[in-house]
């Protein structure tokens, strides 16, 4: 099971600013909306989300 | 299984990880975010290097730290703490070079079984996506919780 990875420390940090705009992060995710754009989700996805 | 894995800082909202890989060319600092992408529920998975002065990521480094396992098990580490907190998230990952991608795609081929357990893993081959099967090269991946 993946919970049994041997534990390690988990600790949070407010100082992390996860809406800080790295350029790397832009960068992802527009290569990412143009390739889900298009390819779509897998087909499963796409009945489960239009139940 | 019993990876060792390295220590994680979380934002509180569980959305960006850090850790420092250790290895034989030193400390280098990691990071791991998950960005909205678009509804429904779609994040991207990123991953990369941390430039200690600026702060910036970049992922076209690649370290070759001598660590890949430990690394391998921190990403899936954080992705299950991430799917914690957003089980209806899809997760998408996709390297920013084919080694990159190799790389997610080895890590995902080696614990098949064990995240199989966790998670539903699609991957892209020729623009379609199908149920992860190994020894495939994916040009991406799609992770979604079991609930």
């Amino acid at each position: 099971m993946l919970k049994e990875i041997k534990t390690s420390k988990v600790e949070i940090d407010s100082t992390i600013n996860e809406k800080q705009k790295h350029a790397f992060i832009e960068t992802k995710v527009a290569k990412a909306k143009k390739m889900l754009k298009r390819v779509g989700l897998p087909k499963e996805l796409m009945v489960k989300i239009a139940q | 299984m019993n990876l060792n894995k390295y220590d994680l800082k979380v934002s509180p909202n569980y959305i960006s990880f850090r850790f420092v890989s250790e290895g034989k060319k030193g400390k280098i600092f990691k990071e791991i975010v998950f960005t909205p992408i678009e509804n429904p529920n779609i994040w991207n998975l990123g991953f990369g290097d941390v430039d200690p002065i600026s702060g910036t990521i970049s992922d076209s480094i690649t370290s070759d730290n001598g660590d890949s396992n430990k690394i391998l098990a921190t990403v899936a580490y954080a992705t299950l703490l991430f799917s914690d907190n957003y089980p209806d998230a899809l997760i998408y990952a996709e390297g920013s070079t084919p080694s990159r991608t190799r790389f997610y795609r080895i890590g995902i081929h080696k614990y098949l079984e064990e995240i199989s357990e966790t998670f539903t893993i699609w991957g892209l081959l020729n623009d379609e996506w199908q149920l992860f099967q190994k020894n495939t090269g994916y040009q991406a991946f799609v992770v979604k919780r079991r609930l």
